[in-house]
């Protein structure tokens, strides 16, 4: 095993584990001076299996750069992220490549995330092809995903292009389910769409979540999408965590301004509306 | 109609408002090619008159536009006052030339830099990338007249190459193979000066397409199954950068008439370059109609194929799709 392979031995044994991730980015040109933005700095988290951690805040607070860590679409300067107790944070390509499979990530946009050449089929199909799975096996598997996001088997011919927004969210988790992923990382997933989609592919998160047993980390500023999905909440500002807790406590009784900001843009009857408890 | 329908039909438009315009500007233009014989006291105005009828330049424009037109359609693209030879054959032996020189060249060029294209923008920010940066940079800022007179300085001083011309005059009877190589060797400089610059315009394109698409979300999110990073290039990346490539292919076949015409008049290359020049200074007015015509169409043409071959390519261009990029 590379010496860079670490156990994580918490006795909670949470499913993914996040320890001061730190990630700078370096901006600058020809003639103007090279400057260092730190986009998340000591980040810490962890998420049980079977659970959705929430995390939080406004537009350049450093959520989605927390998201491309976990997924290692990014590789964080300092930090490490426990994926069922092996450190991924800076393992290389090849050590990478057994654990890309336990998370998968789900994009803002459904029509830029997958390729427009592409049918349907080969949409959900392509992760299986390094596995070396053969032609028949990949279309059955395909078939069974495809009913499991609500969408007909018949459509797998279709090109994505035939197929509308929520359609293709759809079929975006279906992709993200082919390689029987733990976690999934949805990265402001349900932003684009409509508030009768979104309500939609939000229940079938949840179905899922219960049928697999899957973990969600959630990435969204829309605190009534938080309140229906989320086990526990995360605030992040200026690239840190602000404020941590339970889904009630956070929305009942927040202590960071952030926190406040956040809610005060939501009415608290539709918070609970969202959450399920009696308004 | 369909979208090539609809492309054919802009194309013949677009032929019959070039050729218009052609012969309003080229009438426009002041002098004429008889004004050289207006200051010889030898000729006579009524002997000027004369040939001004004979070659129908005395009739309205509109009745000369109606005439070409027809005879246009038979591929008869008048007659030559400077060579005294009907234009078309004229300019179909010199195209001849042209088409090998620009065809050569073009192929050079895309063999080099869609490979070099893609190689910087997958190493992007490495020396091999800035390296090429600053070379296409210089190559781009330069006119190509400076590159191409430089180059010639350099064969001049060094006699490494035969400046001038297509071919030596002592080759009639050697073997084929041997002509071959002469030919070869008197096209190396203008070769290479047209495959500098072009080239430098296609790195720097197939570049930034391969650049925009390694950011695409697909591609991340192809990244994060762990496929490995070739497949990612092949499969994913190169397909959807092909666009904008083909689409700049397309202008590569529009200019290979009109492209090269200013290296082969600094080369002494024997192709339309020297000609049309000529037949502009001289003023022989359907030698530069029928030589601007010629390049329009190879121009429609060049971009006609780039459209087939994107609608073949891109089935959103088929399906007239809003995202088609």
């Amino acid at each position: 095993m590379p010496s860079s392979l670490t156990t994580d031995v918490s006795s909670s044994n949470p499913l993914l584990r996040v320890k001061a991730l730190c990630k700078h980015y370096v901006r600058g040109h020809v003639w103007k001076k090279r400057v260092s933005i730190q986009a998340i700095n000591q980040v810490n988290f962890e998420i049980a299996a079977g659970h959705t951690l929430a995390l939080v805040g406004t537009s350049g607070s450093g959520k989605s750069t927390v998201a491309r860590c976990i997924t290692r679409l990014e590789r964080p300067e300092t930090g490490h992220i426990w994926i069922e107790g092996t450190d991924i944070a800076r393992l290389g390509s090849q050590e990478l490549s057994p654990f890309r499979r336990s998370i998968q990530m789900i994009f803002q946009d459904p029509i830029t995330s997958m390729n427009p050449r592409f049918s349907a089929a080969e949409v959900i199909e392509e992760p299986l092809l390094i596995q070396g799975r053969s032609r028949a096996e990949r279309r059955e598997i395909a078939e069974a995903l495809i009913q499991d996001v609500a969408l007909s088997p018949g459509w797998l011919d279709r090109s994505v292009m035939e197929f509308s927004g929520g359609q293709r969210q759809r079929l975006a988790i279906a992709r993200a389910l082919t390689l029987q992923p733990r976690l999934l990382v949805l990265d402001e997933a349900l932003s684009g769409l409509d508030l009768s989609t979104q309500a939609q592919i939000a229940n079938l998160l949840l179905d899922l979540q219960s049928k697999r047993c899957l973990t969600y980390l959630l990435i969204s500023h829309e605190m009534g999408l938080v309140a229906r999905m989320a086990d526990t909440v995360a605030v992040m500002a200026n690239g840190q965590i602000v404020e941590s807790g339970d889904l009630e406590q956070v929305l009942t009784d927040p202590q960071h301004m952030e926190t406040k900001n956040l809610l005060a843009s939501v009415k608290v009857t539709e918070l609970k509306l969202a959450a399920g408890a009696p308004s | 109609m369909n979208y090539l329908g609809r492309r054919l039909i802009r194309t013949v438009l677009l032929l019959v408002g070039v050729s218009v315009l052609c012969f309003l500007f080229t009438e426009m233009a002041p002098g004429s090619f008889f004004d050289d014989m207006r200051v010889n006291p030898q000729i006579s105005p009524e002997t000027i008159a004369m040939l001004r009828s004979h070659y129908g330049l005395d009739q309205p424009l509109i009745v000369r536009y109606g005439r070409w037109v027809k005879s246009a359609l038979h591929a008869d693209l008048g007659y030559s006052i400077a060579y005294n030879v009907p234009v078309a054959p004229l300019l179909w032996g010199r195209a001849q030339n042209t088409l090998l020189l620009s065809v050569t060249a073009m192929l050079l060029t895309w063999l080099i830099a869609v490979p070099l294209g893609v190689w910087t923008a997958a190493r992007r920010g490495k020396a091999l990338d800035k390296t090429t940066s600053i070379g296409v940079s210089l190559l781009v800022a330069i006119p190509e007249v400076v590159i191409a007179v430089a180059l010639l300085a350099i064969a001049v001083r060094w006699r490494v190459l035969p400046i001038g011309g297509m071919k030596s005059e002592d080759l009639d009877g050697l073997p084929l193979w041997v002509r071959i190589k002469d030919i070869a060797e008197h096209m190396l400089l203008p070769v290479i000066v047209l495959t500098l610059v072009d080239s430098a315009l296609v790195v720097r394109h197939v570049r930034a397409a391969v650049l925009e698409i390694l950011e695409a979300p697909f591609v991340q999110a192809t990244r994060g199954f762990g496929i490995s990073r070739s497949r990612v290039l092949f499969r994913h990346v190169l397909p959807a950068a092909a666009n904008p490539a083909i689409s700049l292919f397309g202008l590569s076949l529009a200019g290979l008439l009109s492209g090269s015409l200013l290296v082969e008049v600094i080369c002494g290359w024997p192709g339309l370059g020297p000609l049309i020049l000529d037949a502009t200074l001289s003023r022989d007015f359907y030698m530069v109609v029928g030589g601007i015509m010629v390049s329009t169409i190879f121009m429609l043409g060049g971009n006609l194929i780039a459209d087939i071959v994107l609608t073949v390519i891109d089935p959103r261009i088929r399906t007239g799709a809003p995202d088609a990029l």
